[in-house]
């Protein structure tokens, strides 16, 4: 019985674990738009300027 | 209407999933020889079946993408090929838990586990390709040509089953099905509801994958 449970155990956990890093890429990219809404209203460039020196 | 369908697919799927879990655990009379170990076949077919759309769903956006050289057929493609691992993954580790009592071993070199095996390699390659940094319009080429030359090992896991002296049991045959009418059902009701969840979640990844493509494109295009 316990290789039946581990079994469905072990399905359901990778699927709420895909299901997390789903909502996780969702919410970076809402942060990702928000960023660009600010930058656009402020003028600046979309992408954010790197340490180096250009934005691109 | 796209958010009621995927509303409708949720429920859908809410619902066939109550009933495939009944199915499995209720429903189905327990095996003869291998007891209650038999239940995760209720799982783990419908897993590997739902694996197979995937891939071919990958690969016919593949074919699309060479096609038309649209970028949506790519992020199609994407999307399939990676809830494709997903479930080939769980395939892979639910077969092995059933192995394990039953064989008395996690995994055999047997044809089927090994061509299914080396089905998940290339799709795990094909993930890696496209995590890889470069042109992305060269990327997505690639891409389909790898999802289309990797399908190629589907109907091999088919008939290595069949024609090779596989371990695996056959449960479909073209006379008949290998199981009892409460098991058949079961195993149906696992299929209805797998196949529910893999277009729910695809429609989740798929809108995921072209908002990211479009937000870069504008980071590009504002650069």
């Amino acid at each position: 019985m316990a290789y039946l449970f581990w079994a469905f155990a072990v399905v359901w956990i990778g699927i709420f674990l895909y299901l997390y890093g789903l909502v996780r890429r969702s919410r970076a990219l809402e942060r990702e738009v928000a960023e660009l809404r600010a930058r656009t209203r402020a003028g600046g460039p979309a992408r954010p300027a790197r340490p180096g020196g250009g934005g691109s | 209407m796209t958010r009621s369908l995927d509303g409708l697919l949720a429920w859908g799927t809410f619902v066939t999933m109550l009933c495939a879990l009944f199915g499995a655990f209720v429903f189905a009379q327990t095996e003869q020889v291998m007891g209650d170990i038999q239940r995760i076949f209720y799982v783990h077919l419908p897993l590997a079946w739902i694996s197979f759309l995937a891939f071919g769903h990958a690969c016919w956006a593949g074919v699309q993408y060479l096609r038309t050289g649209r970028g949506e057929w790519d992020a199609v493609g994407a999307s399939a090929a990676e809830i494709g691992v997903l479930f080939s993954t769980l395939v892979i580790v639910t077969g092995s838990l059933w192995a394990r009592p039953v064989w008395g071993a996690w995994w055999t070199w047997d044809p089927q586990l090994m061509t299914y095996l080396i089905l998940w390699l290339i799709y795990v390659g094909y993930l890696m390709l496209r995590s890889a940094a470069g042109d992305d319009l060269r990327r997505a080429r690639f891409a389909a040509v790898f999802a289309i030359v990797g399908f190629v090992d589907v109907p091999l896991v088919w008939f290595s089953a069949r024609y090779l002296r596989a371990l695996s049991p056959v449960i479909f045959s073209t006379h008949s099905i290998g199981l009892a009418p409460s098991m058949a059902w079961a195993l149906l009701a696992g299929l209805v509801a797998w196949s529910l969840f893999y277009a729910l979640l695809f429609r989740s990844r798929l809108r995921l994958g072209l908002l990211e493509a479009q937000v870069a494109n504008l980071v590009d295009e504002g650069a």
